[in-house]
């Protein structure tokens, strides 16, 4: 490819990309910037092209005027935001496509080029405030590979133009595939340089003009009273919630089945709402873990790592029973502490409006069948609100007997409940109550039709109508597993209710009177393999670039000290006596207690003679002695190769023959160089057997003997040094 | 112990170019825009938290990081010379070549300007300071082992010897963002030749004494004797066209040297030390300086035969463009001295004598006689 439209072709990229940048950052953004997608090929094509009569007609507008449009287009944007209150940030997005319309108009010099080039810096630098979506990941990296190159190639042009006999040619020739390869990899290395500096950089906290998500997810469910019927509008909402790494499916003794959020224990007859107050702080440990619950772990213990979006509810979401919560990322304090009310849920201090990260530890265990069965009716005191009823058809109760009949235990009948809700009704979104009737009995007798919110109801009524304590619980359902990433991925949609029912000795267990159809992702928000691997890539980029904070460089901190000490442990181990051999030599070192002033400067001396030292000794009296040594060594060497040149010309050495012997047969073979050979083969024995030291001169001397006989061919057996002294 | 001091000293010496190898580095203008830029997204970063401005930061940072690391590859391993032809002549513009080879193993060397940097110091005002800074030659790429050659046109201001103290390489590779400079060796030296102008009315004359004549020497003298062929450079005058016509081949009539074929050429370069005091004597002197070696050059392209006298040395009669390089070193690199006695050079017999002096005044009349040509190039 020509270099000048290699050079166009990529700075014209990289205005692209800063069209895309905004592009990608907003809605509105995406509408402004469309416009520099129309005008970047006109440009490139139209106006930019050397030679184009656009191209000429354009450079003979006077610069003065591009400076009025610049200047009229900057007082319009101001105005939008003083007189039609538009948003200061959408303002500037206009401003900066069009100062760079303008400019891709304009362009005649190189600088004008480097003005694009900062314009679209800009456009990225704005991306970077409106939006952190993946988009940006992949315009700034694609950024970042052609500004290197762009870079780069924008010099040797400058520098080029700017010679006086400016060799253009020379910069034609320069774009080869090598070069291009190489900056390439350059390009790389700049990336890697520039991720380690991200990952370098200290984070000072979370800064004064911290920037809350723009519009954190709506939940519904988990105010302190849900209207029957609200989960289910959010139930086509594909945003995400939360993701969350713990183990797989397949490695759970028990599967994972929901997030568990809020409870409530009273039902007036169309909203669920709570009917105490019972809040309380559990307070971090030291170390910032709240220890929730002290009884040892029943069954199996997991960790699950959750990364929740930024949310307008404070509730913190968990699997099983959780024994401890920690913070990883929540603001820069962590948490303090979270509250616990009297059913189990967990809230944290405040909204996170953030994107936030908190470790639990939980107990899947949940117990058996059996010993359910087994567990009675000698309710302890206190669970009154739990059989709290509205006021009823009384079909309700007729109907709960009904299913019941032949179930002996409570927890037969909750079993019967949940079975007989599950396949005799039919899962829909599309619920259309009948006027006047309470809501539980339409969908009980009239409708029969409902989501998760009207079987949870359902269930949780019946089972008070039978005197079994329970209660409606709002959450997710499990999610899809991602096993690129390792995680669960809980989207809006995911939203769901439940019932918890009580049992003497075993405490609350779940149950999902829900039908199938409203539990599964079949055909609903299930993500190819490549969907979930852009998301696992896409969660990597939230939590690891977006969400990077203070705690992790602590934590990375902590675990390469914790990673060099085990290390050195293993070390230890592996080497045993010899470590403390190494260790007894440390203590004597340090016992001699010599100043560092002095140990330093010396291992510095040391390192250097290793490296350096020929080059450092030249001119002492040890450099001479090397010097000598290389050269007598350099004598020999060419002895061999000089006999070996001969014996190619048919004058071999005989084992028997001196040296001087050899040269003798030469000269009298009429051997071309024989002189040479004669007075190499002297040297050589003054060199081996007596104290002859050689100088430059001689190897000079040597080298010009041997191509008087004529080099030897390359790999000629040359054995050097062959007479034993 | 000695030994050890130096030892120690190198050592010293090596860890500093270790650490800091012996360059410059400056800004350049878009260098402290993009710092200004960097550090203000360094702020807005800190308040802000937005790790994404982090990122752009760090972005920022590893180009600065990156400049440095290349820039510095593409100056380490470059060595340069220089070759100034030995022609080169006060006022007139010479071709200097600078080579500059990249000693690296496989990295090339990109984009590297070199100021062949005259000497301080020297002769008077030898190397009048060009106004445009140090003569610049760019390289745009060297690839590893390979020597480019570039040119670049110089007028040396005044003849004489000109030092040259080594070269400055001067790189803003890759972004343009730094200017990184460093010396590395090559001295050198040229003599600059004093300027030859054309004679118009060069001296001409018998010389002093007939017996001195020479025989039978092939000259420009008048007196024909024979003829031989036509050798390129030959004047077209002395060509006999009737022999030529009949022989097929240009031949040229030989003609005997006569005395007059031997010029002396005198220049008066020691001065009573009044004379230093007199009106524009440097320019005097550079003139007459000027006039000797024209007339010592328009001899020598006629054939003749010339002798360079000064009063610090003299140059052997001899013929040529040998003897014309010989005359014109000589009066490159002499210099008015100032003595209480300041004889005139000798003017030796069998020669044509000029004499060139700056002001005529300051001899003794006597030994002005001994010359029959005196020449005071007026300026």
């Amino acid at each position: 490819m020509n270099f000048e439209f290699g050079f166009r072709l990529a700075s014209y990229g990289l205005v692209g990309l800063g069209f895309l940048a905004l592009a990608i950052s907003s809605e509105t953004s995406l509408a402004v910037a469309s416009a520099g997608f129309v005008a970047l090929p006109i440009a490139f094509w139209v106006v930019g092209r050397p030679g184009a009569p656009a191209a000429s007609r354009l450079a003979a507008v006077p610069p003065r005027v591009w400076t009025i449009v610049t200047l009229v287009v900057a007082a319009l944007a101001a105005a939008n935001v003083v007189l039609l209150g538009e948003e200061p940030v959408v303002a500037i997005v206009e401003l900066l496509v069009a100062v760079q319309l303008v400019k891709l108009l304009s362009i005649r010099s190189s600088r004008d080029y480097f003005q694009l080039y900062a314009v679209s810096f800009f456009q990225l630098l704005a991306s970077a405030t409106l939006s952190d979506s993946i988009g940006f990941a992949a315009t700034f990296l694609l950024y970042m590979l052609l500004a290197t190159w762009t870079l780069l190639a924008f010099h040797l042009r400058e520098e080029m133009t700017a010679e006086p006999a400016g060799d253009t040619w020379a910069l034609r020739r320069l774009f080869t595939a090598r070069f291009a390869a190489a900056t390439t990899l350059l390009a790389v290395g700049t990336l890697a340089v520039t991720l380690a500096i991200f990952f370098a950089i200290p984070r000072v906290g979370r800064g004064f003009l911290q920037r809350a998500a723009a519009d954190p997810v709506k939940l519904s469910g988990f105010a302190d009273t849900v209207q029957l019927g609200e989960v289910g509008e959010i139930k086509t909402d594909e945003t995400v919630v939360m993701r969350v790494r713990a183990p797989g499916p397949d490695e759970l003794s028990q599967p994972i089945r929901f997030w568990r959020g809020s409870a409530f224990d009273r039902y007036d007859g169309r909203a669920w709402s709570r009917s105490v107050v019972d809040k309380r702080q559990v307070i971090a440990e030291p170390g910032g873990r709240i220890v929730l619950d002290r009884e040892p772990p029943r069954g199996q213990l997991i960790e699950q790592a959750v990364l929740l979006e930024p949310i307008d509810a404070p509730v913190l979401f968990t699997a099983g029973r959780p024994l401890t919560v920690q913070a990883v990322t929540v603001g820069w304090r962590g948490l303090p502490f979270v509250y616990r009310d009297g059913m189990g849920s967990l809230t944290a201090p405040w909204k996170p409006y953030g994107r936030i990260e908190y470790v639990v530890t939980a107990d899947l265990a949940s117990p058996p069948v059996e010993a359910l069965r087994r567990a009675g009716t000698d309710y302890p005191a206190g669970l009154a609100r739990y059989l709290d009823l509205p006021p009823l058809d009384p079909r309700v109760a007729e109907l709960a007997a009904r299913i019941t009949e032949g179930a002996a235990t409570p927890f037969d009948r909750a079993r019967a409940i949940e079975a007989h809700l599950r396949t005799e009704y039919e899962y829909s979104l599309d619920v259309r109550p009948t006027p006047g009737v309470p809501p539980l009995e339409d969908f009980l007798f009239t409708t029969r039709r409902g989501h998760c919110e009207y079987s949870a109801t359902a269930m949780a009524i019946l089972l008070r109508t039978l005197g079994i304590p329970s209660r409606m619980v709002s959450g997710f359902l499990r999610g899809e597993w991602n096993e690129y990433g390792r995680y669960y991925l809980v989207r809006q949609a995911e939203a769901h209710t439940w019932v918890e029912a009580f049992f003497p000795g075993h405490g609350w267990v779940a149950f999902d009177p829900t039908p199938p159809a409203g539990t599964g992702l079949t055909g609903r928000g299930a993500l190819s393999a490549l969907g979930r691997y852009l998301d696992a890539v896409r969660a990597r980029w939230n939590r690891y670039i977006v969400g990077y904070s203070l705690a992790d460089q602590l934590s990375a901190a902590r675990s390469v000290r914790g990673g060099t000490r085990a290390l050195a442990a293993r070390v230890r181990r592996a080497f045993g006596d010899a470590a403390d051999r190494v260790a007894a030599g440390a203590r004597w070192i340090r016992n001699l207690e010599v100043p560092a002033a002095v140990a330093i400067p010396c291992l510095a001396v040391l390192v250097l003679l290793v490296l350096r030292g020929r080059a450092l000794v030249r001119g002492t009296a040890m450099g001479a002695y090397l010097e000598r040594r290389r050269l007598n060594r350099e004598i020999l060497k060419l002895y061999a190769r000089a006999t070996a040149a001969a014996a190619e010309r048919g004058v071999p050495r005989g084992p028997s023959q001196t040296a001087r012997e050899h040269a003798g047969l030469a000269r009298a073979r009429g051997l071309a160089g024989a002189d040479g050979l004669e007075s190499l083969a002297r040297l050589y024995e003054a060199v081996r057997f007596g104290r002859h030291r050689a100088s430059r001169a001689d190897v000079d001397r040597a080298r010009a003997a041997i191509e008087a006989i004529g080099a030897p061919r390359r790999g000629a057996k040359v054995a050097a040094g062959r007479d034993a002294r | 112990m000695r030994q050890v001091a130096r030892l120690w000293r190198r050592v010293f010496r090596f860890a500093v170019r270790l650490v800091k190898p012996p360059r410059t580095i400056r800004f350049t203008r878009d260098g402290v825009k993009f710092v200004v830029v960097a550090l203000a997204i360094g702020v807005a970063a800190i308040n802000t938290g937005n790790n994404l401005l982090y990122l752009v930061l760090a972005m920022m940072l590893s180009f600065i990081i990156l400049s440095g690391v290349l820039s510095e590859v593409t100056m380490r391993g470059v060595t340069v010379s220089r070759e100034v032809p030995t022609t080169a002549v006060a006022g007139q513009p010479v071709a200097v070549r600078v080579g500059l080879t990249n000693g690296k193993r496989w990295a090339p060397s990109f984009s590297l300007a070199v100021h062949d940097l005259l000497a301080r110091g020297g002769r008077r005002a030898a190397r009048a300071p060009a106004p445009e800074g140090p003569p610049r030659t760019y390289f745009l790429r060297v690839a590893p082992g390979e020597t480019v050659w570039r040119h670049y046109t110089y007028t040396f201001a005044r003849r004489g010897r000109t030092r040259f103290a080594g070269f400055r390489l001067a790189t803003r590779y890759p972004f343009g963002l730094f200017l990184k400079s460093g010396v590395v060796g090559g001295p050198g030296e040229v003599i600059v030749l004093p300027p030859v102008d054309p004679i118009a009315a060069p001296p001409s004359g018998e010389s002093q004494t007939a017996g001195d004549r020479p025989v039978s020497r092939r000259g420009h003298g008048s007196t024909p004797s024979g003829l031989r062929e036509y050798r390129p450079g030959d004047e077209p005058r002395t060509i006999h066209w009737r022999r030529s016509a009949a022989l097929g081949d240009l031949v040229v009539r030989e003609f005997d040297r006569d005395d007059r074929d031997r010029v002396l050429v005198a220049l008066a370069t020691v001065f009573p030390p009044g004379a230093r005091g007199r009106p524009r004597f440097e320019e005097r002197f550079e003139a007459a300086v000027r006039r000797a070696a024209s007339l010592a050059a328009h001899y020598l392209e006629r054939g003749y035969e010339v002798e360079l006298r000064t009063g610090g040395g003299a140059v052997p009669l001899g013929t040529g463009a040998r003897q014309r390089q010989a005359i014109l070193t000589t009066l490159a690199l002499v210099e008015p001295t100032f003595a209480r006695t300041a004889p005139l050079p000798p003017a030796g017999a069998g020669m044509l004598p000029v004499l060139v002096t700056p002001d005529a005044s300051l001899h003794a009349a006597e030994e002005l006689a001994a010359y029959r040509h005196v020449e005071t190039p007026s300026l």
